[in-house]
């Protein structure tokens, strides 16, 4: 049976393990992330659709295939590109109003 | 029970053991990020666009008129990120922050700058009032923050 000391010393050495394995964990999981080149991907895709929507006339319809869990968004004329729902996603700012419609891993957008 | 003197010497060594993590994990992340968050500058593509859907829709109406107000109905702009001036013979209009003009003229004047804007200047040849006139359009373009 552990004294009062040896319990204290195995719980802050448990903290510890915890705290650094799960940084590690996260940190991982972010470098994955980030070396994938998602994140270029939906820069490109959100810099590409805003100059083609600019250049574009009025009530064109513009269909984009992509991979199923890419989520395109417009608000307040920035153009949005997420990897799934729960991803903030990256945003461009842009210069005119379209409407976004998503079928399985096609996206329609049309420019007012 | 603890000493004051083991409880001080067990918290700087805590506090070291701390700023270590923080040291080298924040140099993994730096590395990272500096590595991959690399930009696509596509300014000079954007100014291009923007000047000829201007041009575009400022040919529309007969004859041109150029105004602030003609500028806002082609395109929605922030006014914060982006300076457009329109000039033909007596008739001129701007939009936007015009800072960044004086930021391209320095660029032209070959100042070296870290966060610079993108400067792009058309010229059109357009028919008015039966003589053919040149249409200048300035457009400079800030974000920098999402291209540099």
């Amino acid at each position: 049976m552990r004294n009062k000391k040896g319990f204290e010393l195995g719980w802050q050495f448990f903290f510890n393990l915890i705290f650094i394995v799960s940084i590690i964990i996260i940190i991982t999981l972010w470098i994955h992330g980030q070396a994938s080149g998602k994140a270029f991907e939906k820069q490109l895709l959100a810099k590409e659709i805003c100059i083609l929507t600019t250049q574009a006339r009025e009530n064109t319809t513009i269909t984009i295939e992509h991979k199923k869990t890419i989520i395109i968004e417009a608000r307040n004329n920035t153009i949005i590109v997420k990897d799934g729902a729960f991803d903030k996603g990256y945003s461009y700012p842009c210069y005119k109003e379209v409407e976004i419609s998503k079928k399985d891993n096609t996206t329609i957008i049309s420019t007012k | 029970m603890k000493s004051k003197k083991g409880q001080l010497g067990h918290g700087i060594t805590w506090l070291w053991k701390f700023i270590m993590l923080v040291l080298v994990f924040g140099g993994v992340v730096a590395v990272i990020v500096s590595h991959y968050s690399k930009q696509v500058d596509v300014r000079n593509i954007e100014g291009a666009v923007v000047s000829r859907k201007l041009y575009e829709c400022l040919t529309l109406n007969s004859p041109i008129e150029i105004n602030k107000e003609t500028l806002q109905s082609c395109l929605t702009f922030d006014e914060n990120e982006i300076y457009v001036n329109v000039s033909m013979n007596e008739q001129f209009a701007e939009i936007g922050d015009s800072h960044l003009a004086i930021l391209c003229e320095a660029i032209e004047n070959k100042i070296r700058m870290k966060k610079y804007p993108s400067c792009t200047t058309s010229q059109y040849h357009v028919l008015y009032e039966g003589k053919s006139s040149l249409l200048n359009i300035f457009v400079a373009i800030r974000k920098i923050e999402k291209n540099l």
